[in-house]
């Protein structure tokens, strides 16, 4: 019996000692490296048919769970976490051409953004100033066919209805205007008081590249001078905390 | 085209008094206008769902690049299809009393003339959550309010119900939710569903919402639910209050459809005989 349990003893003791360690190794008469893991390839592969995120050389990849941690044990897990946020604009110069009076001009433009996991965004637009000649002549801010201003659109459809506005559309933007029709103005941040940038798209849920269309419009009186109007608009894009 | 892209997009960190933070950050310019600049600007938390406003205040602590060819808000070219990383250099005053402080680090298209009639230039921004404090663990002191949900006579077959509720942060530095809604029947739990981590910000509150893929989505109950009374209890992680609330699941649309058919019969009965007079 004692020679058994000696036996079992040193069998376990033997099991133990010589178990494989899952690492690399590598040495010559110069040096020796020690490695915990040699990842011989990892990512996110794509094609029209499939989608594959892998770890090929690490040890013990996979998911492992126990009540209260979770573990995510491989390379291809660190795109579960995506960090970057990003936004751009497709068309940055916008022109109206001529412009003829009461006969409204549109011209248009789209922006995306992304997200990083778990958070939403807010995109506030500003204007440098209204529509400005050099001369300091401007086209006015529209007030729509019923008052709307930076923070409030509502619908500017009338062609004696005069000023220069912009609407958006898209999933993000539809709490901010109603349907095509509405309008508001861009926030003067040159006003006196200046105008706050005023926030015309939102989510609250992560997004992968999210569209809007944004539909810019200006319509003149035949009193309007003639020249070459200008402003700056600023589009400020931040992900919610 | 203008496509910036910035990482990381948040950071939250603590900050002991007189300490000094660096964190690095990667611009990417996929798109065709070259000039950036940089700024770093403080917000405030505006209304309940993570939105944000940016009043002017103050920033109160000291921000700097540490690049060598780079002062923050001096232009520098990112050509197309460049990246480019900026070094954020964060340093709190060692008198600064503890609190929070949240900033949003800016990259900044510059204001160039055009010819056309309007330009337009995009500001993409990382938010920093700033805890400043001579101690590493702040106790979370989230409570959550106005736990309800809609509507509280729940079809059996149709429609979702939705759980809502308001967490409150009475601590001078932001926390996240972290809990759990559970729905019992007659005293056994059937569902638990998770609250998404969101950041509860210093003496604000937030909305709650579910965690789903690892995303926050609305804190939904489907059909189908057997008839009777059910109970949802929210409950959060490092706090013993339990909010509780009650609700029936009734099949009405069924009772509907039965008593539709039900009219429709005796309808039917009635007006045949008054048809078969004529």
């Amino acid at each position: 019996m004692i020679k058994i349990f000696f036996f079992l003893v040193l069998g376990t003791l033997y099991s133990v000692l010589t178990t494989p360690v899952f690492s690399q190794h590598f040495s010559s008469d110069n040096y020796v490296i020690d490695w915990g893991n040699f990842n011989i390839t990892s990512g996110n592969k794509t094609s029209g048919n499939y989608k594959l995120s892998d770890t090929v050389g690490q040890i013990a990849p996979g998911t492992y769970q126990k009540s209260g941690v979770l573990l995510k044990s491989g390379f291809q897990y660190i795109y579960d976490t995506f960090i970057t946020f990003a936004f751009s604009i497709d068309n940055l110069d916008i022109n109206f051409g001529i412009l003829t009076p009461g006969i409204a001009s549109t011209a248009v433009n789209t922006v995306t953004i992304s997200t990083p996991s778990g958070h939403g965004y807010q995109i506030s637009s500003q204007e440098s100033r209204p529509l400005s000649l050099e001369s300091g002549i401007t086209i006015p801010d529209t007030v729509c066919d019923n008052p709307c201003n930076e923070s409030t659109s509502n619908i500017w459809v009338n062609s004696s209805t005069y000023g220069f506005g912009f609407n958006a559309s898209g999933i993000g933007a539809s709490s901010y205007f109603a349907d095509n029709t509405y309008f508001r103005q861009f926030a003067n941040v040159a006003a006196s008081p200046a105008e706050t940038p005023q926030i015309f798209m939102s989510e609250s849920s992560p997004v992968e590249n999210r569209q809007s269309t944004i539909t810019y419009k200006v319509n003149i009186s035949p009193a309007q001078s003639a020249g070459i109007y200008h402003n700056f608009i600023v589009y400020t894009a931040v992900p919610k905390y | 085209m203008s496509s910036l892209s910035i990482t990381p997009a948040t950071l939250e960190f603590w900050l002991k008094p007189g300490a000094t933070y660096i964190q690095s950050y990667q611009i990417k310019n996929t798109g065709q206008a070259p000039v950036t600049l940089s700024s770093v600007e403080r917000w405030l938390p505006q209304g309940f769902d993570g939105g944000l406003s940016y009043p002017g205040l103050p920033l109160d602590l000291n921000f700097s690049l540490t690049n060598s060819d780079l002062r923050l808000g001096s232009s520098f070219v990112l050509n197309p299809n460049q990246s480019r990383q900026l070094v954020l250099k964060i340093s709190s005053p060692a008198a600064l009393s503890p609190k929070d402080l949240y900033f949003t680090f800016f990259v900044n298209q510059q204001l160039t003339v055009a010819d056309s009639n309007t330009t337009n230039l995009v500001r993409l921004g990382s938010h920093l959550l700033v805890s400043v404090s001579n101690s590493e663990s702040v106790p979370s002191k989230i409570t959550v309010s106005n736990f309800s949900f809609s509507p509280l006579i729940h079809d059996t077959f149709f429609g979702f119900g939705t759980f809502t509720g308001l967490a409150d942060n009475q601590s001078d530095f932001f926390s996240k939710i972290e809990g759990t809604i559970t729905i019992s029947k007659n005293n056994s739990p059937l569902l638990q569903m998770e609250l998404f981590p969101n950041n509860v910000l210093s003496h604000h509150q937030r909305t709650i919402s579910c965690l789903n893929n690892s995303k926050p989505v609305s804190c939904r109950l489907g059909p189908p639910l057997w008839p009777g009374f059910y109970q949802a209890s929210l409950s959060l992680k490092n706090s013993k209050e339990i909010s509780t609330i009650n609700f029936l699941v009734l099949p009405y649309s069924l009772i509907v459809i039965f008593l539709l058919i039900f009219l429709s019969y005796h309808l039917i009965r009635y007006i045949k005989p008054h048809l078969a007079r004529h």
